[in-house]
């Protein structure tokens, strides 16, 4: 639950969402701005928030809200 | 204070980094440009972050495009407020991990020379190099650590920050950025320690006591054979001390000596001692028994440089307090009893004497101070009439046409002048050629005189419209008419009128006296000057110059 909380709030920050937006269906198909440099700014935030170093094999796996928390859990 | 103002900052997370950005109501700014060959965006956050919580302003940051470092560099045309940011493989391709494992060129060693070279002819702010790791592409181990130490000796050769931590393969492969995204934070706080923004109090002297500061042992008890700063374990930490005393000096920082002692007996142990700092690499030795910051006082009065660039190192915590006291303008230190001590003094001295770069002028600094010491000697004891002073310095000058090229120096001293400079403009190489480019004219003049060189020392910039927008002139050639001849040279031979733009600062009350000797006011105005207004003062100033255009 901690870590659902933290990854919404990284989504809210990075594609600077409303704090009601439906963020569990969150994906790189239907969020306009989530692009490459954003792609690299949600590594960045998922790192350093919860103090882990993703394997460059997860990257890939990084194109919706579901897939990140799921990788999430694994470190 | 700057490190622990920087350092002190609680460690961000990416997070926080944004929120402080989006948070900060300052209207406050500072604007830099990064040019590099790699994806620093993530990096950006967390500099504007941690700028913003240290400095209360914001830190507006401009990149090349990705990959375009080299048609950067080539193209030459930057500011003093770039930074560049170096890694292994800007300076030997085959060094780069994102193109694959290569086998290294075999000219890989001309590359790296020509690559230097580009490099060092021109100027930045500031120049940092990521000491990344190397590729396995070496016969063995001792082959790369050997490349790995030239590339950092070649960078720290340019004048860069040397950072060893902080870098991350796995990114740099991934999305082209090279650093840990979990040491971003200590990566910005470093960058900006090091940048020194705000810094208007660099220091440019370091004053040393003596007995067991400079060297173990006290002279006036012990006499010269009681005294020694060498390998050998009790004087060792004088011997290191000296050495870094040495190479501060080549960086053009200046070196004095503030001592209680006999003035003819530090002279023969500086003279006699087989010290790695010498008798000659003292810009002054203020040896006696008055107080210490009395002769410091009088040795700013002598250099004419604020007490405020002055650093002290004494190992006596009375002498050091009275600094504190009377002085407190003068960054002082309590010279320890370890080298784990003196290793956290070098660091931070590091940061407050640090340049991007090393001039000739640099390298020849203590030499043109001790000619102003000099003459500030014979000025107070010997010469009454300037005129006759000024004439027997046998001074020459040589005016340089700067509009075209070679014009580095007379830009620094646009944007390095404080004292002798008509309104405070600082104008960047990139505004100078514009305005060069517009019909304008850089002329600057170099001095010498029958106790050396002084290099060169008076700028001005004119645009089309014979307006001066700056005219500057070092402190250390103050009182000699300078100013004068310059402008008349510039009136007879360049254009008979000439405006300038006149405006007071806090600091250029030398400009403003200037001003006033000529209008017989100073107020901010744009003032008209022809050769009947800058005439040949008393001191005969025809007379003084022999032109060697």
């Amino acid at each position: 639950m901690k870590n659902l909380n933290a990854l919404e709030n990284i989504f809210i920050e990075i594609f600077d969402l409303e704090s009601n937006h439906d963020i569990s269906k969150l994906s790189n198909a239907t969020q306009k701005n989530w692009d490459s440099m954003m792609q690299v700014n949600l590594i960045v935030a998922v790192e350093s928030e919860f103090n882990i170093s993703i394997d460059p094999d997860d990257y890939e796996q990084f194109t919706s809200f579901e897939n990140i928390h799921q990788i999430i859990k694994k470190y | 204070m700057l490190k622990k103002l920087i350092m002190g900052n609680k460690s961000l997370t990416y997070l926080q980094a944004l929120k402080v950005i989006k948070n900060t109501a300052n209207d406050k700014s500072e604007s830099r440009s990064i040019t590099c060959s790699v994806n620093i965006d993530p990096l950006i956050h967390f500099l504007r972050a941690n700028m913003i919580q240290s400095y209360d302003a914001d830190l507006l940051i401009s990149t090349n495009e990705f990959g375009t470092l080299k048609q950067h560099l080539i193209s030459n045309t930057h500011n003093d407020r770039e930074i560049l940011f170096l890694f292994p493989w800007d300076l030997i391709e085959s060094l780069n991990w994102r193109t694959g494992i290569t086998s290294l060129d075999a000219e890989y060693q001309n590359e790296l020379n020509q690559n230097f070279q580009l490099i060092d002819k021109q100027s930045f702010q500031e120049i940092f190099y990521f000491s990344a790791p190397l590729p396995p592409i070496f016969l063995n181990a001792n082959e790369r650590e050997s490349l790995t130490s030239e590339l950092k000796m070649l960078a720290s050769k340019l004048g860069s920050t040397i950072i060893d931590n902080g870098i991350c393969l796995k990114n740099f492969i991934s999305n082209g950025c090279p650093f840990d995204n979990l040491c971003l934070d200590e990566t910005a706080k470093e960058i900006l320690l090091a940048l020194n923004i705000s810094n208007n109090e660099a220091k440019k002297i370091i004053i040393t006591d003596l007995d067991e500061t400079f060297w173990k042992g006290v002279l006036g008890e012990d006499g010269l054979d009681g005294i020694s700063a060498e390998t050998d374990p009790s004087s060792h930490i004088h011997f290191v001390y000296q050495g870094y005393l040495k190479i501060l000096k080549e960086r053009g920082i200046l070196l004095a000596i503030c001592s209680k002692n006999d003035l003819d007996l530090v002279e023969e142990a500086l003279r006699t001692k087989p010290f790695l700092v010498k008798h000659e690499d003292f810009v002054a030795i203020k040896a006696s028994y008055e107080r210490k910051s009395i002769m410091i006082r009088e040795l700013s009065k002598e250099l004419n440089l604020g007490l405020e660039h002055f650093v002290f190192i004494d190992d006596n915590p009375v002498e050091v307090n009275e600094i504190l006291e009377y002085l407190p303008e003068v960054n002082t230190f309590l010279f320890p009893k370890d080298l784990n001590g003196l290793n956290k003094i070098f660091t931070e001295l590091e940061v407050k004497v640090a340049t991007s770069k090393i001039t000739a002028e640099d390298k020849n600094r203590t030499k043109m101070y001790k000619n102003i010491v000099q003459t500030s000697h014979d000025l107070k004891n010997e010469i009454i009439d300037l005129s006759d002073y000024l004439q027997s310095l046998k001074m020459q000058v040589t005016i340089h046409d700067r509009s075209k090229d070679d014009n580095q120096r007379a830009i620094q001293l646009i944007n390095k002048t404080n004292q002798f400079n008509l309104n405070g403009i600082r104008r960047d190489e990139k505004e100078v050629l514009e305005i060069i480019k517009n019909g304008g004219n850089l002329y600057s003049a170099s001095l010498s005189d029958k106790n050396g060189e002084h290099g060169e020392v008076i700028s001005i910039l004119i645009d089309s419209t014979n307006t001066a927008l700056s005219f500057v002139m070092s402190c250390r050639v103050f009182q000699r008419d300078l100013e004068y001849y310059f402008l008349r040279y510039l009136l007879k031979n360049v254009t008979p009128k000439l405006k300038i733009i006149f405006k007071s600062t806090e600091r250029n009350k030398p400009a403003s006296m200037f001003i006033n000797k000529i209008f017989n006011n100073s107020n901010d105005d744009v003032y008209e000057v022809d050769l009947v207004k800058i005439k040949p003062w008393d001191s005969g100033l025809n007379k003084i110059f022999i032109d060697t255009i």
